[in-house]
């Protein structure tokens, strides 16, 4: 296993929204820089990307559940361990935003339902994605982030078609490992990480 | 039976294993590569005319049983097993489904039948797909997801992208959600239906190319025989949909089990790395692998399915188990942490695979099912041989506590003067009964069949009372003689698998077997019952031969002690002619 060693830290990713927000549709643009129709996800498809973020080697598995209700059921296993929850919904629909609403409640209410999943220890960000279809569009950049706000969580929005906003990965494998920092702030990549951080944050004062 | 493994699925796995053997080496990886490097492409032409006219007469079978009025289901089952021609797959389809009666003048009329009633209920239930009128909700995911319905290997035909077939697809599913609202529509559905569609336009127009031959009569023909293939086939699989989560948790469960009887490193490798099952299982549970293989080679697969009867769902475990663990990969898995296990198992490196490989991969699953039965019959059979061997373990010592009992009193009434003896007896005594505790746990561990033997020995002439006067049906004595013996070869010996040949001596004799519907019991549990009812059968065979042999000796000693006495009797008279010689010399 000399390949477990490639990395410093590894990060779960899961994905949630109804079907054909586009959730797939922004994993493979960001792993496989690829945008295609192809068929519903049925099952947690599985991807992993390795990343250097601030001289920190992260691998992130990046877990795209099928936005069918059913398979929302077998959820235990999906969310076990995620350090990062991207909740992406269609900016042209609006039910698929208030699925998103909906889905944060309950989940962060019934956390304990799932092993290990604790609201404290994640990151959660809201997609908006389909950003080329703005013409339609039926959610406002304004009342996304005053749901964001009010939860305390970021927004951003995306267009896999276009390959824009992929930005999303990075920024929340920051926060992923700030949140890291917090919680373990004894382990070894805490203290590479708040040392990589506070000499990139002394550089940029300096210049 | 009505277990994994029909009779005539067996006997057709028999049949391709033994053809496979027969062309080894040419097409499948597995196999040892000799035959090809040494024989050199001479042979290899030859094998391939071989296999040529070999399917050639395969057609002409099946163009036969065809051609026959009324048509022989069962032949037909048994040949289809084996793949279907694809000229010949739809209708033998329709006819293994049973949507077609065997009596071929009425195909006609029924199809018309069928037609119209499929058209009633879509203008009972569809009404147009006009939101207004229909669960909303429903047709909106099935419209999400029709457009995404992508048969491997037709990515970028017009056939997959025509609105026409869209909408075909889009009433088939809405209809038969509505009409089973205890499953209803989820996704990873639309596969099976489109597989259908794809078969049954085969037969008027190349699927690879333009749709200029399409018309509406076509159409219409097809939307309806697709529609009721699915709904007959989807009737075999309702019971693990009905409640989705545990449905699939229970195969996938299954699976697990299979694969630790095969592959007990693979097994444990994924468990280890944290690979549940189900994390990979769900999509192969639930587009019965239409997703996995080309459609040429999921068709293949699914020739097999529809001719195994309504059992299939529970078959297709095993061939799953199989998949699984496929040689190379098996290897590959074994080497590789989570993340790439995941990713490995979600895209099969299928795209090489051809016929047979999936002849192969049958084979194996039959293997799989096997090698359950045998650790099924060994477990029966210790379950079973352990209470008998325990409860005439426990007389044994009573006996012998009888034994000590009266030894002691025996001992302390004559032996007042060697009282140091009888403490001695005493203790030996103690010490036999501490064996005999130490015994029976040995013997839970570890059990032979011929310990067996001598236990049933013991105590054979109550049990076998018991056990035969609880058993009414009429037992085929010599045939399960013949299992008897096979078994226990087969279980001494350590045989990797049972032979075929007894496997089928079982099933015969299952269908003496009235007593138990088989029909009425779940698969697994009727797995179980059967491999019950066969060893306790045994059981009483062996009782019945262990007593006629106790009789013999019997016999033989009687025999041998009149012999002795006549013989007793005959030298008497002997001395006493001598005496009189004597006497009379004297």
């Amino acid at each position: 296993m000399s390949d477990s060693k490639s990395y410093d830290i590894l990060f779960k990713i899961v994905f949630v929204g109804l079907s054909k927000v586009g959730k797939s549709a922004i994993v493979s643009r960001y792993v496989d820089n690829m945008f295609s129709m192809r068929n519903q996800t049925i099952h947690p498809e599985f991807h992993v990307r390795n990343v250097v973020v601030d001289n920190i080697k992260v691998s992130l598995q990046i877990w795209d559940q099928g936005g069918c209700d059913r398979y929302m059921n077998l959820g235990n296993l999906f969310y076990r361990n995620a350090k990062g929850v991207f909740m992406v919904f269609d900016i042209c629909k609006r039910d698929s935003f208030e699925y998103c609403q909906s889905w944060f409640d309950t989940t962060t209410r019934s956390v304990n339902k799932y092993n290990g999943f604790k609201p404290e220890k994640c990151v959660y960000y809201l997609i908006g994605n389909k950003t080329d279809l703005a013409l339609d569009r039926q959610v406002t950049i304004e009342e996304a982030e005053q749901f964001s706000k009010s939860n305390n969580i970021k927004y951003l929005e995306t267009s896999a078609k276009e390959a824009t906003g992929l930005i999303l990965f990075e920024s929340i494998t920051r926060d992923m490992l700030l949140k890291h920092t917090e919680m373990e702030p004894t382990s070894s990549i805490s203290l590479m990480y708040s040392k990589s951080n506070s000499t990139a944050s002394y550089l940029s004062t300096c210049c | 039976m009505a277990l994994a493994f029909p009779p005539h699925a067996i006997q057709a796995i028999l049949e391709i294993e033994s053809n496979l053997y027969n062309y080894r080496g040419s097409f499948i990886p597995g196999f040892s590569k000799e035959e090809l490097t040494t024989g050199g492409t001479s042979s290899f032409v030859i094998k391939e005319q071989k296999l040529e006219s070999k399917s050639k007469s395969r057609y002409g079978q099946f163009k036969f049983l065809l051609s026959q009025d009324v048509i022989n289901i069962d032949s037909l089952r048994y040949l289809s097993w084996g793949g279907i021609p694809v000229e010949q797959r739809p209708l033998v389809w329709k006819l293994l489904l049973n949507y077609l009666p065997k009596e071929k003048n009425l195909h006609n009329k029924i199809l018309f039948e069928k037609k119209n009633q499929y058209k009633q209920l879509v203008t009972q239930f569809y009404r147009n797909g006009d939101l207004q009128n229909v669960d909303k909700t429903l047709l909106n995911q099935i419209r999400l997801d029709v457009p995404r319905t992508v048969p491997k290997g037709f990515s970028s035909t017009k056939l997959i992208q025509s609105t026409i077939l869209h909408k075909i697809l889009e009433r088939i599913l809405y209809v038969w959600s509505i009409t089973n609202p205890k499953i209803s529509y989820f996704q990873g559905l639309n596969d099976i239906p489109a597989q259908f569609l794809l078969v049954f336009l085969s037969q008027y127009i190349n699927l690879y190319g333009d749709l200029n031959d399409l018309n509406n009569d076509i159409l219409e023909k097809v939307e309806a025989d697709t529609f009721w293939c699915f709904s007959l086939l989807m009737n075999n699989l309702k019971n693990r949909f009905i409640d989705f989560h545990d449905g699939i948790q229970k195969m996938s469960i299954k699976l697990e089990r299979l694969v630790k009887l095969k592959d007990l490193h693979l097994s444990d490798h994924l468990t280890n790395e944290g690979c549940d099952f189900i994390l990979f299982s769900i999509r192969w549970m639930i587009c019965l692998l239409a997703r996995e293989f080309d459609y040429a080679l999921s068709t293949r697969l699914w020739d097999s399915y529809i001719a195994h009867g309504p059992n299939f769902g529970y078959f297709h475990i095993y061939v799953c188990a199989a998949l699984l663990t496929t040689k190379e990969w098996a290897t590959y898995i074994k080497e590789k942490e989570f993340s790439d296990i995941i990713v490995f198992l979600q895209h099969l490196p299928t795209d090489n695979w051809n016929i047979y490989h999936i002849d192969y991969l049958l084979v194996r699953a039959h293997k799989i099912f096997l090698l359950e039965m045998k650790s099924m019959v060994q477990e029966s059979f210790q379950n079973i041989t352990d209470q008998f061997k325990l409860k005439s373990l426990k007389e044994q010592q009573e006996q012998k506590e009888l034994e000590e009992f009266v030894n002691n009193i025996n001992n302390s009434n004559n032996n007042n003067n060697n009282n140091s003896n009888s403490n001695n007896n005493n203790n030996n005594n103690n010490n036999n009964s501490e064996s005999l505790d130490d015994k029976i746990k040995d013997i839970q561990s570890q059990m032979k069949i011929k310990n067996n033997q001598l236990s049933v020995n013991t105590n054979d002439d109550k049990k076998q009372k018991t056990t035969t006067t609880t058993t009414p049906q009429p037992i085929q004595l010599e045939q399960l003689k013949e299992i008897h013996q096979e078994l226990l070869v087969s279980t001494l010996s350590n045989k990797e698998i049972i032979s075929p040949v007894v496997m089928e001596k079982i099933i015969e004799l299952v269908t003496f077997n009235n007593e138990i519907n088989l029909l009425n019991i779940q698969p697994d549990d009727a797995d179980k019952e059967l491999v019950k009812q066969v060893t306790t059968h045994l059981i009483i065979v062996m009782g019945t031969l262990l007593l006629v042999s106790v009789v013999l000796i019997i016999v033989i000693i009687s025999t041998s002690l009149t012999i002795l006495a006549l013989q007793d009797k005959l030298t008497l008279p002997k001395e006493d002619d001598n005496q009189s010689d004597d006497d009379e010399l004297d």
